[in-house]
């Protein structure tokens, strides 16, 4: 059945993508494929829109210097930019490859940016044309369709040239004239010898791989494969939805990448990873998509983890806390900058973690190293009593940036007289320091009177109405550190009116529900209110070439979001959104090309 | 570790909101034999919150952060560096990392020593990153009664200066360079228009803002002459 679905969904993508559609040309075979889809993006701003804005403008300025005024404008550029452009990185056995594809109206209306020597060099074979560096790893080829650049690099040649050093390992020199005897003389033209062969071998190789790129250039732009293109790939495949997004990003099998960049037999026998960790177990399986898009209110990023069921597994219970609802009572959120919340399980890590440890070293292999692991891993289990550690510490956390307050502070500075004798005096300035509030969930309130007992005692910290203050810190610490404990909670903070207010029960919260949804349901979750952290912080803390812009940024910030969730199935997801003022850009999309307008000016 | 994670989390912002900056003042006393004092301050109390916050981190924008031990350790360099060049002698030091200002001062000879100080590491530059900057910073010519100091920018300053970060550059905004020259003869000229001369005829006093400096618009070059 599952097969039957992925060969119908590989028939409706083939009939979607239209015959031109550059994915064709990459292979099954690649690591990661990025793709930034013309169409979508020219829905939300139009050429002609983009070659207006300051930013389009200057493109095409430079543009024109570059082609000596043959190209004035992006069109002239003959780049089809309703169609999609590509990235895929692919590696293997030790060969990275770059490769850009880029789609063409018109062949050779890009040419015009093309220097005299590279005209030159320009090679014409059939209906293509390319151009090769003198080092021979970058191809810069095209035809009437479809521009392209490879860029590889040779991570087998690398290894190869250390081993000239292993020449000079293990010198014994006894006699004092030994640098000028025959035997050191011998010596020196054997090395110098074999000195000569590996720069010739090195050099042949260099000659060859030249060969592959050119090669692997042409294939790629034929499109040929044996193993047919990335469209056969079922993790790319299941990663391309419903194709609304304005850019993807996909990166296959993660073992596969690793084995791949550094195959086993590179690292030789003594101390190779491979022979006593699992890599496949850990890493197999686990493939990572994101899709941008550019709606009317906000730019989304969408990121999705796969991994394989025995890490889900081992993973899911780690990320399965449960958040202390009580966190909402002390926050409130006119007051709020941002915050960041953490939701693991202390006993699900502690559970997790030998599971996981054990099957990183399981490669059955009988190593000292594996079995050692493996004995570790289970002592640790059993000395360690998860249930009681999770008492003193939960795994869910709360961390919030209440406030951005004022604080006066003294520096040196000098008063001239009209002899210019000086002396120093003290002047104050103001600085803008954060306020914030660390809480944690803690069911073990005997721990924290120990330590506060002690802590007191050995003159480390003050106490204060059952606020205790942290008096250890370094001086010129900018801001004051409070702890204290109340309602099985930790509480950790640099506001003594805030801590104050929570211990006596005075504390006004606020916590709209949509954050309390964010807080509860998500793994993680980190909000950061951009408009009134910009608004707050005071116009000369911003770069000099910003202060004039500081109203324009506060009034066009909104709020930027992160949430993780829970690991569901094998997957765990994560969405960052950028929120766009509701007036004043057409998209979220515009909305950053006039972003980038305005720093311009 | 959570008061780790915490206190760096606020360093962090901290260190971005906190505003920096220093000031460097360089005075010489010179006597009619040449031979004088020269004190050096570094002042960077104006960045104090935001240096109490870096010394807390390992490291920060990928630059390793000095301890105070390290610091100290460099200190004992220079010193020892003082003590071994000809014509130096009662060098003293302070250091204030309360307020994060620090001084040496030392006697010479004649202005030949101070320029000895520095001369083998500013040939070192010069030969490493190919710039031109003069090993001689200061002469004094009694004859004539001619006090030089002497300063040759190169374009390496502002390339450098590009490079970094603009997070990076903010350090320089409002920094700025000062020197004072005294002298026991009156002060007939000087060549530096930004230079200002006490009205007692005694001092020279030179305020360069560090910008200027680095972008070469400005620059610390003066010849004074004195009255014979």
């Amino acid at each position: 059945m599952k097969k039957i679905i992925i060969a119908v969904s590989a028939l409706f993508i083939s009939i979607t993508l239209s015959a031109q559609d550059l994915i064709t040309k990459v292979p099954s075979t690649a690591s990661a494929v990025v793709s930034i889809k013309g169409k979508n993006v020219l829905q939300l701003m139009s050429l002609e829109e983009f070659s207006n804005s300051k930013f389009g403008s200057f493109l095409e300025k430079q543009l024109m210097d570059e082609s000596k005024g043959e190209l004035e404008n992006l069109e002239d550029l003959g780049l089809d930019y309703n169609n999609t452009f590509h990235y895929f990185f692919e590696i293997n056995d030790g060969v990275y490859t770059n490769c850009f594809l880029i789609p063409l109206k018109d062949g050779k209306a890009f040419t015009s940016l093309l220097r005299t020597s590279e005209i030159k060099r320009t090679v014409t074979d059939g209906n293509l044309s390319y151009i090769q560096n003198y080092r021979g790893d970058e191809v810069t080829m095209w035809n009437e369709d479809v521009l392209m650049f490879v860029i590889s690099s040779d991570h087998k040649v690398k290894e190869e040239s250390y081993s000239y050093y292993n020449d000079y390992s293990s010198e014994a020199v006894e006699e004092e004239d030994y640098y000028t005897s025959d035997a050191y003389k011998k010596e020196q033209e054997e090395r110098e010898k074999k000195r000569l062969e590996k720069q010739e071998k090195r050099e042949e190789r260099e000659k060859e791989f030249s060969q592959v790129v050119l090669d692997k250039a042409k294939k790629i732009l034929a499109g040929t494969y044996a193993n047919k293109s990335i469209l056969t790939n079922k993790s790319y495949l299941k990663s391309l939805g419903k194709g609304k997004e304005e850019a993807s990003v996909w990166v296959n099998d993660f073992a596969t990448i690793y084995e791949q960049a550094i195959p086993s037999y590179m690292l030789g026998n003594s101390f190779n990873p491979y022979n006593f960790m699992n890599i496949d177990k850990l890493y197999g399986g686990l493939t990572l998509m994101a899709k941008l898009n550019f709606n009317e209110d906000e730019a989304v990023i969408k990121t999705k983890y796969t991994m394989n069921d025995e890490m889900a597994e081992i993973y899911k219970p780690m990320y399965n806390g449960k958040i202390n609802k009580s966190f909402a009572k002390y926050i409130n959120e006119d007051n709020m900058l941002g915050y960041m919340s953490l939701n693991l399980s202390t006993e699900g890590v502690l559970k997790a973690y030998p599971n996981l440890v054990s099957s990183m070293f399981d490669t059955g292999s009988g190593e000292t190293i594996s079995e050692s692991v493996a004995l570790g891993t289970k002592v640790f289990s059993m000395l360690i009593d998860e249930e009681e550690t999770a008492k003193i510490f939960r795994g869910d956390m709360f961390l919030a940036l209440t406030n951005l307050t004022e604080k006066q502070v003294t520096y040196t500075d000098y008063e001239y007289d009209e002899d210019f004798n000086y002396k120093e005096i003290e002047k104050t300035k103001t600085e803008t320091i954060p306020d914030f509030i660390f809480m944690f969930t803690s069911e073990e309130q005997e721990i924290f009177n120990r330590l506060v007992r002690i802590g007191v005692k050995e003159k480390q910290l003050e106490a204060n109405n059952g606020v205790y203050q942290l008096i250890d810190l370094p001086k010129s610490t900018p801001f004051n550190i409070y702890v204290m404990y109340k309602d099985n909670m930790v509480f950790l903070g640099s506001s003594l009116k805030d801590l104050n207010a929570i211990q006596s029960g005075r504390f006004v919260s606020k916590l709209s529900g949509a954050h309390k949804k964010n807080i509860t349901k998500n793994a993680s979750s980190v909000f950061v209110n951009g408009k009134k952290i910009i608004a707050e912080i005071p116009a000369e803390s911003f770069p000099r070439e910003l202060r004039n812009k500081v109203d324009f940024l506060t009034s066009n910030t909104e709020d930027i979001k992160f949430n993780f969730q829970k690991i569901k199935g094998n997957s765990m997801k994560g969405e960052l959104i950028w929120e766009i003022p509701s007036e004043g850009h057409k998209n979220s999309f515009v909305y950053f090309i006039n972003i980038i307008d305005a720093m311009m000016d | 570790m959570i008061k780790k994670i915490v206190t760096y989390f606020s360093l962090f912002v901290c260190i971005s909101l906190c505003t920096s900056c220093f000031e460097i003042l360089e005075e010489i006393k010179l006597n009619k034999d040449g031979s004088g004092t020269i004190m050096v301050t570094l002042n960077m109390s104006k960045s104090k919150t935001k240096l109490a916050s870096i010394m807390l981190l390992d490291s920060i924008n990928g630059y390793k952060i000095p301890s105070e031990d390290e610091i100290d350790e460099s200190f004992k360099d220079v010193i020892y560096h003082l003590e071994k060049t000809e014509g130096i002698s009662n060098i003293k030091k302070t250091k204030d990392f309360d307020n994060y200002v620090f001084t040496i001062s030392c006697d010479f000879k004649n202005v030949e020593n101070v320029n000895a100080i520095f001369k083998e590491l500013i040939k070192k530059q010069n030969k490493n990153n190919y710039t031109n900057f003069t090993t001689t910073n200061l002469s004094y010519n009694p004859s004539e009664n001619v006090f030089n100091r002497h300063f040759t920018y190169d374009n390496a300053i502002k390339k450098s200066f590009n490079t970094l970060k603009s997070e990076d550059r903010k350090v320089f905004d409002d920094a700025s360079y000062t020197c004072i020259y005294r002298f026991q003869d009156k002060v007939k000229s000087v060549s530096n228009i930004d230079a200002k001369i006490a009205p007692n005829k005694g001092a020279v006093f030179l305020k360069i803002d560090a910008l200027s400096l680095i972008l070469g618009e400005k620059n610390v070059e003066n010849k004074i002459q004195l009255i014979n």
